[in-house]
């Protein structure tokens, strides 16, 4: 059940989440903040960047800021090989994109599947998770879009 | 090796790259907030070919790479002079300048907001007053030669100019040489000036001018200071700007 006292950004809110996976996990961002997503593009580094900072990208003449979600949530570096796939969100009107292993699909979850983040759940990836969502059979763990490319 | 030598905020230095490639004219696009914070860049810029360069923030790069060096010998020097810090005031650096006759002026670089080239050309006028177009305004110029009574070239091409801003005033100030930046640190000074000086000293083993700001702009553009009385009233006697200069 919904707390009365949760704000409107509270975790366990009914909705549309944009899935993907990332190293094997299921996770979901809410759909309205999904501007595009597009194949692996070039990049271009940034020296001194933070870690995350996967570098910059040309979409259509605006340079957009792409973030590895591997590194912002502690998980081991994408395989050799594997390009990611690049989801374009925006937030507060500016357009910054995320670097995630494979797009999957738009799921309408429910407030009472929700759960706070699972015990198992550490390091970085425990500020950036807001809860799961018990689909059949898997968790899709939402993901604090705000919080994750904020590196 | 190639060497990119710049020149930020009057001080110039140089750049290791690999390679030039080549100068383009560019269209600055903004960064997201995560870039701003690193402090280096200004922005970014698509080429022709799509991909996504950098533009490097001088200043930023100037100030992060000199500032170790500066702090290096603010270190060494405090520990020899530590009996005499009395002053808390940082050490001022110094730009120098000739303006012909073999005169050379020392101006504080804290109250130079760029140097520039201006052609003389390009030099109009406004009653009697010299003036220059910059940036969208009209900016007053003030000969340091004339104003300093000494005898500058006049056949110059290209005028080497030092830009003063305050209270988004601007001034010029002409110069016929931009010689060097040096810690305005003097083992000798001297009160014998002149008209339009705060006194002398020993900069750099030369005797230089020390140039009353204040009063070359006031040169230029007489209602520099009127905007703002404060301004006006807490550096209205002279010895405000030389004695940060010369503590020793």
């Amino acid at each position: 059940m919904t707390a009365p006292s949760l704000t409107s950004t509270a975790p366990a809110t009914s909705g549309q989440l944009a899935t993907f996976r990332l190293d094997g996990d299921l996770y979901g961002i809410e759909v309205e903040h999904v501007q595009e997503v597009l194949r692996s593009q070039q990049l271009t580094r940034v020296p001194l960047a933070p870690t995350a900072v996967a570098g910059l990208i040309n979409l259509r003449g605006q340079v957009v800021t792409a973030i590895e979600l591997r590194e912002r949530l502690g998980r081991p570096p994408r395989p050799e090989g594997t390009d990611p796939v690049v989801i374009v969100v925006r937030l507060h009107g500016e357009a910054v994109s995320m670097l995630v292993d494979s797009i999957a699909d738009v799921v309408d979850v429910q407030a009472g599947d929700f759960e706070a983040p699972p015990d198992t759940l550490e390091g970085p990836a425990r500020e950036l998770i807001r809860g799961a969502y018990k689909l059949h059979g898997q968790l899709l763990l939402a993901l604090d879009v705000q919080k994750a490319v904020s590196a | 090796m190639v060497i990119a030598v710049l020149r930020s905020e009057g001080r110039r230095f140089g750049l290791v790259v690999d390679r030039v490639i080549n100068t383009e004219e560019i269209v600055v696009k903004a960064v997201g907030g995560q870039m701003k914070a690193i402090g280096l860049y200004s922005g970014a810029t698509v080429l022709g070919d799509g991909t996504v360069a950098l533009i490097l923030d001088v200043q930023a790069l100037a100030r992060r790479a000199l500032r170790a060096e500066t702090n290096e010998r603010q270190d060494s020097q405090k520990a020899a002079a530590h009996a005499a810090a009395a002053s808390e005031t940082e050490r001022q650096r110094m730009l120098l300048a000739a303006i012909g006759g073999g005169r050379r002026v020392a101006i504080p670089l804290d109250t130079v907001t760029r140097l520039e080239q201006v052609r003389t050309e390009s030099v109009e006028k406004v009653g009697n007053r010299e003036v220059v177009q910059y940036r969208g305004a009209i900016l007053p110029i003030v000969r340091l030669d004339r104003h300093l009574g000494a005898y500058g070239e006049t056949d110059r091409e290209v005028l080497e100019v030092i830009v003063y801003a305050d209270h988004g005033r601007s001034v010029a100030i002409v110069v016929e040489e931009i010689l060097d930046i040096v810690d305005g640190e003097a083992a000798v000074r001297s009160d014998i000036d002149d008209l339009g000086l705060l006194g002398s000293a020993v900069l750099g083993d030369k005797v230089t001018e020390l140039l009353d700001v204040r009063a070359a702009i006031l040169a230029a553009d007489p209602q520099f200071y009127s905007g703002h009385p404060t301004a006006l009233h807490s550096s209205s006697t002279p010895t405000g700007v030389s004695d940060s200069l010369l503590e020793v």
